[in-house]
């Protein structure tokens, strides 16, 4: 493994800083996600060809990557209202996108078991994060919850001397409803408008079942000096 | 202070607000909460402290926390708990007669998940936001019974540094979704244990609150200072940015509060 | 939260702030290495290969020395990771991390929310229906610094409880447990972890110390007689 040289103490503080700073992007990600503020959540995001991987392939580019991130998301979640204001008509009927947004929705992917590694260079890091989390998501007879596990792989560029999510991988574990054992339970099915495809699709990722083999998937972050002498995410 | 010395409290801040924050969870989930009052909140400002929950605000250390937070339901209910469990199971005294009677009510174990830590410009104060999948692990002995109760919550928290050492000065807790195994929070909640009728009536405890804490539909006789600002899910809720998620500032006095 | 034992200078408080990013790098590689049962590259960069007395310790004791911990932690799992079908998580919240004054040692605890899945319990049949498990344990470790670097010097698992996804957990149905080869150099310590009744004493949290010292450790020390 890549060792860094000797860090004075001062590079040594630069790390800390960046450390907290990737840190809080990712705990402000949780929140976000929570209160479905996709565009908000956005601006944490490089404009400089960014990357976005699911466990069903792989959006590339800014275009594409805002496509599913913010414009799909946005649209489902206004499917969700509208499902929503119809089940409640006395308590939402009526009222805008912008007066009830998200809800019934409350999904929750905590940031746990942090590892944060930042060039030595000091322009870009990478960090794996374990995802012990929950969807609640709206679907047409009503909100259900389900429990949702996996890993968070990101690598982030310094931008302007900002942190900026780079590329991102979101691989799911486990998604099994509440209540349920995830070793037989069918997670629901997906209701609303259809993503759209990803720029590179294929099963990148098995989530828990009889086939499933947990592994060291993403990589670890290790230390290294420079982006070009490292993997991305 | 130099500038090295600002930069390098700060920096040191950031670790010191996550282990008080976790000193936090560990004296809570051991029900020692008078002992974290003491040794994790402000004591130089004790009259701005404030401790919310979904169920109401507290403001002030010794006239409001002491005794809601750290009172009767955390001691002398405890001890009343253990008399309670001896008099149903004689055989259990010789094991539990020394113990502590708080170890025998819950086990709430708020654990800490993606922070956001801010550190003042100046360096003396702070605002910290974790969300915290937790639980409560509960024992009832009369019963013999035992159950998991996954408590998924929000932290907020406004920190001050003061004679060296940081704590807290205001913590808003938003319970977000609660429900026991089996059950999922998007569906209408199942009865809490068996039916009132076929409960003992106990004239030591006529409401059943006795040696519960609120979580648990225990009373808190601490008059509260003004209404909580959050609550719990429910289909039709909708979603705010609380508690708000702490952005760079220049000091406490200049900015919003928790 | 009680003043450390004394002022650091500032170069001091940026390398202890640098020494805590490190010390969770370190359990976070612990966390995903354990995830996928590949303790032998786990105890080659995570763990101490100097410091005496490493130990893996539970509910019931210690395994202790490097050997013994290899024999008990990696030895059963070398050469593959988890078979299809299997898989767990144990992830690490609540970081409390206490450096040593002296910089040399630190105290930590996680908490740590996690689950297991596979083909039921260990005494199930390898045929037995996928099945999940939650399992939520707390950690308490002594961290060494080996040339520069920080290692795992004594690991302590703390099981609160554990029970099938999706019943209630008074339901849960706990099958005798396995039966395990022998094991040596274990010091068996019955009842050390309990959670019958709720918190456990043991093991303490870290608080500020500026010398590590066998009274405080979270291996074997405390319980070892005089000359051990």
């Amino acid at each position: 493994m890549y060792k860094h040289p000797p860090l004075d103490v001062m590079h040594m503080a630069d790390v800390v800083e960046d450390t907290t700073k990737i840190a809080n992007i990712m705990g402000a990600y949780t929140f976000l996600t929570c209160y479905r503020q996709f565009d908000r959540q956005f601006e944490s995001w490089s404009k400089n060809e960014p990357t976005l991987t699911l466990n069903n392939g792989k959006y590339v580019g800014y275009e594409a990557v805002k496509g599913f991130f913010v414009d799909y998301n946005n649209e489902q979640t206004r499917w969700a209202n509208e499902v929503m204001r119809g089940l409640y008509p006395e308590e939402l009927g009526g009222k805008s996108d912008e007066e009830i947004w998200a809800v019934g929705s409350n999904t929750v992917l905590t940031m746990t078991s942090p590892i944060i590694e930042v060039a030595f260079d000091g322009q870009t890091a990478k960090g794996l994060w374990y995802v012990f989390g929950e969807t609640t998501e709206v679907y047409s007879k009503g909100p259900k919850a389900a429990w949702n596990f996996g890993k968070c792989a990101v690598d982030f560029i310094k931008e302007d001397g900002t942190w900026k999510i780079w590329h991102m991988i979101m691989f799911t574990d486990i998604a099994c409803p509440l209540g349920q054992n995830w070793g037989t339970a069918k997670m629901y099915e997906h209701e609303g408008p259809e993503a759209p495809a990803p720029t590179e699709a294929g099963e990148l990722y098995k989530s828990f079942g009889e086939d499933y083999v947990f592994a060291i998937n993403p990589e670890m972050p290790e230390p290294y000096d420079t982006f070009a002498n490292t993997f991305s995410y | 202070m130099t500038e090295l010395e600002l930069r390098a409290h700060k920096i040191e801040a950031v670790g010191a607000i996550e282990n008080l924050m976790a000193l936090h969870s560990y004296y809570h989930a051991a029900d020692m909460n008078r002992e974290e009052l003491d040794n994790c909140w402000s004591q130089e400002r004790e009259a701005e402290v404030i401790w919310s929950q979904n169920f109401g605000r507290w403001q002030g250390l010794r006239k409001k926390l002491y005794p809601m937070y750290a009172g009767d339901n955390k001691y002398t209910d405890a001890e009343w708990l253990k008399s309670k469990i001896i008099r149903a199971h004689p055989e259990m005294e010789e094991a539990i007669k020394d113990l502590d009677g708080r170890a025998l009510a819950e086990m709430p174990v708020h654990v800490l998940a993606s922070p956001v830590i801010e550190i003042a410009e100046d360096g003396m104060s702070a605002k910290g936001l974790w969300y915290t999948p937790g639980f409560a692990l509960r024992h009832d002995y009369v019963k013999g019974t035992a159950d998991v109760a996954w408590m998924w919550e929000k932290y907020g928290g406004d920190f001050v540094y003061e004679n060296g050492e940081w704590r807290f000065l205001r913590l808003l807790i938003c319970m977000d979704m609660s429900t026991g195994e089996p059950n999922s929070w998007t569906e209408p909640r199942p009865p809490m244990g068996p039916p009132p009728e076929e409960e003992e009536f106990d004239p030591d405890d006529p409401d059943g609150k006795r040696g519960k804490s609120p979580a648990m539909g225990g009373g808190v006789s601490v008059e509260k200072d003004e209404p909580g600002r959050f609550t719990d899910y429910k289909p039709t809720r909708i979603p705010t940015e609380t508690p708000k998620i702490p952005e760079p500032f220049e000091s406490l006095d200049k900015t919003w509060s928790y | 939260m009680p003043k450390n034992i004394r002022e650091f200078t500032p170069e001091e408080k940026i390398q202890r702030a640098y020494d805590m990013i490190q010390i969770k790098n370190v359990m976070g590689r612990h966390a995903y290495l354990h995830a996928c049962n590949r303790h032998d590259i786990e105890m080659e960069i995570c763990w101490a290969h100097k410091a005496p007395n490493i130990s893996w310790g539970n509910s019931g004791g210690f395994q202790i020395g490097r050997d013994v911990v290899w024999n008990f932690y990696v030895k059963p799992h070398i050469g593959h990771g988890p078979k299809p079908g299997e898989g767990q998580m144990h992830t690490l919240t609540t970081p409390l991390i206490e450096i040593a004054g002296d910089g040399q040692t630190a105290q930590a605890m996680w908490y740590t929310p996690g689950y297991i899945c596979g083909h039921g319990g260990p005494m199930d049949p390898d045929d037995a229906p996928l099945d999940g498990q939650w399992m939520y344990e707390r950690y308490a470790i002594d961290f060494i610094k080996e040339d520069g670097e920080w290692k795992i010097w004594h690991f302590f698992v703390g099981t609160d409880f554990s029970f099938s996804a999706g019943t209630k957990y008074e339901e849960r149905q706990m099958g005798p447990a396995p039966k395990r080869p022998p094991q040596y150099g274990v010091m068996r310590i019955p009842g050390l972890y309990t959670s019958k009744y709720n918190w456990s004493q043991y093991p303490h949290w870290p608080v500020p110390y500026e010398t590590w010292t066998p009274e405080i450790s979270y291996g074997p020390e405390p319980f070892m007689k005089e000359g051990e």
